[in-house]
């Protein structure tokens, strides 16, 4: 009786949030071209086999997702699934759009679900994707627009990883007679765009699919730039040879906006940024065990002053590390207030009246201006007695090593993106559980909480679960929650183009100004 | 002439092995693709799996007999991230590279020699002053910068030429001049004092003194003989090219090997890093052994040596 409650529960988001999905068709016919400037280019164009921010994006106009997200909301909404209903805690059944067509004709339907579904988790198909989806027992057809999905255990995220940018449904027939090598440099899918040419590390050009499902988009051509450089990436979009930029650096915005041909769009996206102190010790003998010290490292780094001064305001607080649009953030929770004197207090009780000296760790990735915000931190640390000694990462792969590797001793600069999976479970998980792979800080009523969470999809318990979370790692903490980065993109003024909170770069959606 | 060829042809292979191992040995100490090719929360027994998959997990020995058998035979395996034959999407970019390296030492030769001779022949004039002064800035501005500067005046102030990528032969402009740029003050430098240094030989007082022409000494005797030391240094500075056609080729979004290998660089892509270095180390050392060959034909002097020897 309880769970058909909490089934019913979850459905009925789905079939109310179905009746507000499908953004109306454009009526004109598209026309024009739009160039997209991205730093990398894609290393294949098989949307499964990759985990590359730049292939996410060119792909998510070349092929459709199962569910998609409401681009105010940011929770998932029908796509070419139209409703995804619990038949029992391991059982989704999942009713498919009918008419839909692959670029090349085929016919989407059950059977082309079925397929993507297994490709991913073909062990020989060596997807780097595979791990998201191993909680899957069999994916079953019913009728031809009908799959049902049978899980191992009781899987609350499965919504979320139906929306996941690499998960596009592809075309069994064109897979299976052309081969995988073929199908990645000539991609087939059924999204807004049909593919046209690659030329690699070059661009890749798309054409506006006339019969897409939702209605042709209002560009007729879609070119994907690959041009390494910032500096020259603004120079192309200034001297209009591209129509749209990302990962604009926060000091150009004022030459952007002045430009005349061109605007900033930024927004708040899911990548937070905190400290992560070792207070397990994982990395060897340390004062952060202790956590009179960890707080009073809380209380002396001033957060708010970083937002405003090293991001220009382009950030959101978060005062638990989480992010305030996920599932399950609990808006209760308060975070430090800055207090250099009530920090030197709290090392002098700790046994450290004369301070301290900690690592630093930071690296070169996904942190806006990383070295600035570092300098903060260690300005505001060595006030409150905390001498810190950086050390500074150039390359995330060795930077991931350490991590994993129990090597990162001290603090941390660190960010998580929760692989574009908006809810808690996504950031604390991989952080707090006992033997994951990024834990640094362990309790026994954390791998609880956490393991209860992600075996029930009772949304209302499971909101309770990490709320009680997240004061534990408050009051204990483990980390000094800083903030919620913002995207920061440029696009010509000739369009209607917002920045995605998800940063997929919704160009399908863009039109033009008249 | 033919045993010359085969020795340098057999040094070059052992430079192209010695390469391949230093290349090797800093890429496997430095970092791990594997955590690059996951996404970051992937567990600590994805990661293995992908290792074993790879082959990743064997002892280094094996994995670099592994790669020096199938580099023998033209394979350099696969890219760990496209899984394409690392050699296909090497030689794929390689017309790129070379149109942009020829390109760039037109243009560098072409500043360089008429402004190194006319800098010689009118040695301590105003010219040669300037020409001097220009030469020592051109080599202490960065190739970057420079390459900037030609975007935002060309492209973006004046709107006369594209400020990157590679299609029309005006994509073709600024790449190449900042790559001259980078090449031609060092080169000019070589022909003023080779001009300078032949200008002053026997030779020439005597060709003057038998009525010759000033064209005809200037061409025929005095740069035929200035242009040995300017092709020796051309093989060298090819290599140099290179090295900025990596910078260039990044400020232009210029699709060649140099952007390809920087990028398997920072993913750790073994295969396509190996392939580039080691396939821009066979062109440099080709590049050379062109030069001594060029240079053996301008100097006969050299050849009778290497008969003697």
């Amino acid at each position: 009786m309880y769970i058909a409650r909490t089934l019913r529960r979850a459905g009925g988001a789905f079939i109310l949030a179905s009746l507000v999905a499908a953004a109306p068709a454009a009526d004109a016919a598209p026309k024009g071209r739009v160039t997209v400037a991205l730093a990398s280019d894609a290393s294949t164009h098989d949307p499964h086999m990759h985990t590359e921010r730049m292939g996410i994006i060119m792909h998510q106009h070349l092929f459709d997702t199962l569910l998609a997200r409401d681009t105010k909301t940011w929770q998932p909404v029908p796509h070419l699934a139209e409703s995804v209903k619990g038949v029992n805690p391991l059982t989704w059944e999942l009713k498919l759009r009918k008419g839909v067509k692959f670029h090349n004709g085929e016919p989407f339907g059950a059977e082309s679900v079925k397929f993507s579904f297994e490709r991913v988790l073909n062990p020989e198909q060596k997807s780097p994707i595979r791990g998201n989806f191993t909680w899957i027992k069999s994916v079953d057809v019913v009728d031809e627009h009908t799959v049902r999905i049978v899980t191992q255990k009781p899987y609350p995220l499965i919504q979320e990883i139906l929306t996941f940018g690499n998960f596009g449904m592809v075309p069994p027939k064109y897979i299976k007679e052309k081969g995988d090598a073929h199908f990645a440099r000539n991609p087939v899918g059924t999204g807004p765009f049909r593919f046209v040419e690659w030329r690699k590390g070059e661009r890749t050009v798309l054409e506006a699919n006339d019969q897409y499902w939702k209605g042709a988009p209002a560009i007729k051509t879609l070119v994907f730039r690959v041009i390494p450089e910032t500096a020259t990436q603004i120079a192309e979009l200034l001297s209009g040879g591209v129509d749209i930029i990302r990962a604009v650096p926060p000091d150009q915005i004022p030459a952007i906006e002045r430009s005349g041909v061109a605007r900033v769009t930024a927004t708040k996206i899911l990548r937070v940024v905190y400290l992560q102190l070792d207070g397990d010790g994982r990395a060897g003998k340390t004062p952060l065990t202790d956590v009179r010290v960890r707080r009073a490292i809380n209380h002396a780094v001033n957060v708010d002053e970083i937002m405003g001064k090293v991001l220009g305001g382009k950030a959101v607080r978060s005062p638990n590390g989480n992010n305030p649009m996920v599932f399950g953030y609990d808006p209760a929770t308060k975070p430090y207030a800055f207090d250099p004197a009530q920090a030197k207090k709290l090392l002098a009780e700790a046994g450290f009246p004369q301070g301290l000296e900690l690592t630093l760790n930071t690296y070169t990735g996904s942190i806006v201006n990383v070295e600035q915000v570092a300098q903060a931190i260690q300005g505001y640390l060595s006030q409150a007695g905390v001498r810190t000694k950086v050390r500074h990462f150039t390359d995330v792969g060795q930077y991931l090593a350490n991590f994993r590797g129990s090597k990162l001793d001290g603090m941390t600069l660190a960010s998580w993106g929760y692989n574009s999976v908006f809810d808690t479970d996504a950031i604390y998980y991989i952080h707090f559980h006992t033997g994951q792979p990024y834990t640094y800080n362990s309790a026994k009523e954390m791998d609880d909480w956490l393991d209860e969470a992600r075996a029930t999809v009772d949304a209302k318990k499971r909101q309770d679960l990490y709320a009680r979370f997240q004061r534990f790692i408050v009051e204990q903490a483990y980390w000094v929650p800083m903030y919620a980065q913002f995207t920061i993109e440029a696009a010509s003024k000739k369009l209607n183009y917002e920045a995605s909170s998800d940063e997929i770069m919704r160009v399908y959606a863009a039109t033009w100004k008249d | 002439m033919g045993t010359f060829v085969a020795r340098r042809l057999v040094r070059a292979l052992f430079v192209c092995l010695g390469i391949s191992l230093i290349t090797f040995a800093l890429l496997h100490v430095v970092g791990d693709p594997v955590l690059l090719l996951l996404p970051q929360s992937a567990s600590d027994e994805d990661v293995r799996l992908l290792k074993e998959k790879l082959g990743l997990d064997r002892p280094l020995w094996a994995q670099y007999a592994v790669f020096l058998g199938g580099a023998l035979r033209g394979d350099f395996g696969q890219s760990l991230f496209t899984q394409e034959s690392a050699f296909a999407l090497i030689w794929e970019r390689m017309p790129a590279t070379l149109e942009l390296t020829f390109a760039g030492m037109l243009v560098g030769l072409a500043i360089a020699i008429p402004l190194g001779v006319v800098s010689a022949i009118r040695r301590g004039s105003l010219t040669d002053r300037l020409c001097t002064v220009g030469a020592v800035a051109g080599q202490a501005m960065p190739i970057f910068w420079l390459g900037i500067m030609l975007i935002i005046l060309f492209a973006v102030i004046w709107r006369v030429l594209p400020a990157s990528g590679r299609g029309t032969p005006a994509h073709l402009i600024l790449p190449a001049i900042t790559l001259g740029a980078y090449l031609a003050p060092l080169t000019m430098r070589l022909t003023r004092s080779g001009m300078l240094d032949v200008l002053t030989q026997d030779y020439i007082r005597t060709a003057r003194a038998k009525g010759v022409g000033e064209r005809v000494l200037l061409f025929k005797h005095a740069l035929r003989n200035a242009a040995i030391p300017i092709v020796t240094i051309l093989g060298v500075q090819f290599g140099r090219l290179l090295g900025g056609a990596v910078v260039t080729e990044t400020v232009f979004a210029w699709p060649g090997v140099a952007s390809l290998a920087v990028k398997a660089i920072r993913t750790y892509d073994y295969p396509v890093v190996q392939g580039s270095v080691v396939l821009l180390a066979l062109l440099i050392v080709l590049a050379n052994l062109l030069t001594d060959i060029a240079v053996t034909w301008l100097d006969p002097r050299i050849r009778l040596e290497d008969r003697g020897a």
